[in-house]
């Protein structure tokens, strides 16, 4: 699956965006033993990220998940390839949204922040927290739109 | 189980069970008075995690400590911010103060450990730790609150503190 997206985090009053690429190893290899072109590197994830949205262009379809009480909700959610998913932490404690396979992450989620993403091309993005990995998830990507 | 522990939990059961009494419902807690005793009960597990964080190589003690720092003090802060918010202040009671001296008690005999025995000592007293707390907060404590809001909080915190028993009931399991 192309794990290129769009995130998005709120935090009150603050609201930062921005477009990443899952950095492929041979990138990473290339990173680490050129320094020096790090920056086209990181030009080239650009340009990754770049592609899945053009692969799949934002729907302006929203879904949201709770985190509440321990739990994501809905734990597990169909949507199209362009549509944005937010999560929420509704809990009073922090948490976060990680791909099992480590390549998205959002970071430390406080209560009452947010983070997105745009759901890249077809397929299946299963999730933890990863501060509690009893907390499970599955997102379920279609390319015609949900069932 | 260690007496110390005991002598926690007795400590704690007694402050909730005298609101079930309404003949000792004067001398019973009142929702500052758990609240003083709820937040102390946190901080004193941040405390626990510190000192396994100092003495601990185990990764998976090491994980637990910095969960419980960070739940706690997430918790901690809320229950401030509500108290803030309602204009309350916390208010310091016999069995806060008796969990403070029984904790104080508890890390001296960590603090004598090391390795292995440490790490399996640690994760006993979590877990005896947070079945005492969370029978008090369930049974005695969220009944007993007036305000609902501070209830509301003591039911999330009371989630919150559930997933740590869990937690540690596995640590436990794992480090026999």
């Amino acid at each position: 699956m192309q794990q290129a997206m769009t995130t998005t985090r709120r935090t009150g009053s603050f609201r930062t965006e921005g477009r990443f690429g899952a950095l492929r190893p041979a990138s990473l290899r290339l990173s680490a033993l050129f320094g020096l072109f790090a920056l086209a590197s990181c030009g080239a994830a650009e340009h990754d990220a770049q592609a899945a949205s053009a692969a799949a262009p934002e729907t302006g379809t929203v879904h949201v998940i709770d985190i509440v009480d321990f739990r994501f909700e809905p734990e597990e959610l169909t949507v199209a390839a362009g549509d944005r998913i937010t999560w929420r932490n509704r809990d009073v404690v922090p948490h976060t949204a990680t791909a099992r396979d480590k390549s998205w992450d959002s970071g430390n989620l406080n209560r009452d922040e947010e983070w997105s993403i745009v759901a890249p091309a077809a397929g299946v993005l299963d999730y933890i927290c990863a501060y509690h990995p009893s907390m499970k998830g599955r997102i379920t990507i279609s390319d015609a739109g949900p069932n | 189980m260690t007496t110390t522990l005991k002598a926690a939990g007795a400590a704690l059961l007694l402050a909730g069970a005298s609101l079930f009494n309404p003949a000792a419902a004067q001398e019973g807690p009142s929702d500052m008075q758990i609240a003083h005793i709820a937040y102390t009960a946190g901080n004193l597990d941040i405390r626990y995690a510190h000192l396994a964080l100092a003495k601990s190589d185990n990764p998976k003690v090491r994980e637990f400590a910095e969960l419980m720092i960070r739940d706690h003090t997430s918790v901690n802060d809320q229950a401030v911010a509500l108290l803030t918010k309602l204009g309350a202040n916390p208010e310091d009671n016999a069995t806060s103060q008796q969990l403070v001296m029984n904790a104080k008690a508890k890390r001296d005999e960590l603090s004598a450990l090391s390795g292995a025995a440490f790490d399996r000592a640690y994760a006993q007293n979590e877990l005896a730790y947070h079945q005492f707390v969370n029978k008090t907060v369930e049974t005695a404590f969220i009944p007993a609150a007036d305000n609902k809001e501070f209830k509301a909080l003591l039911k999330s915190a009371l989630s919150v503190f559930k997933v740590h028993e869990n937690h540690a009931a596995g640590m436990v399991k794992s480090l026999k």
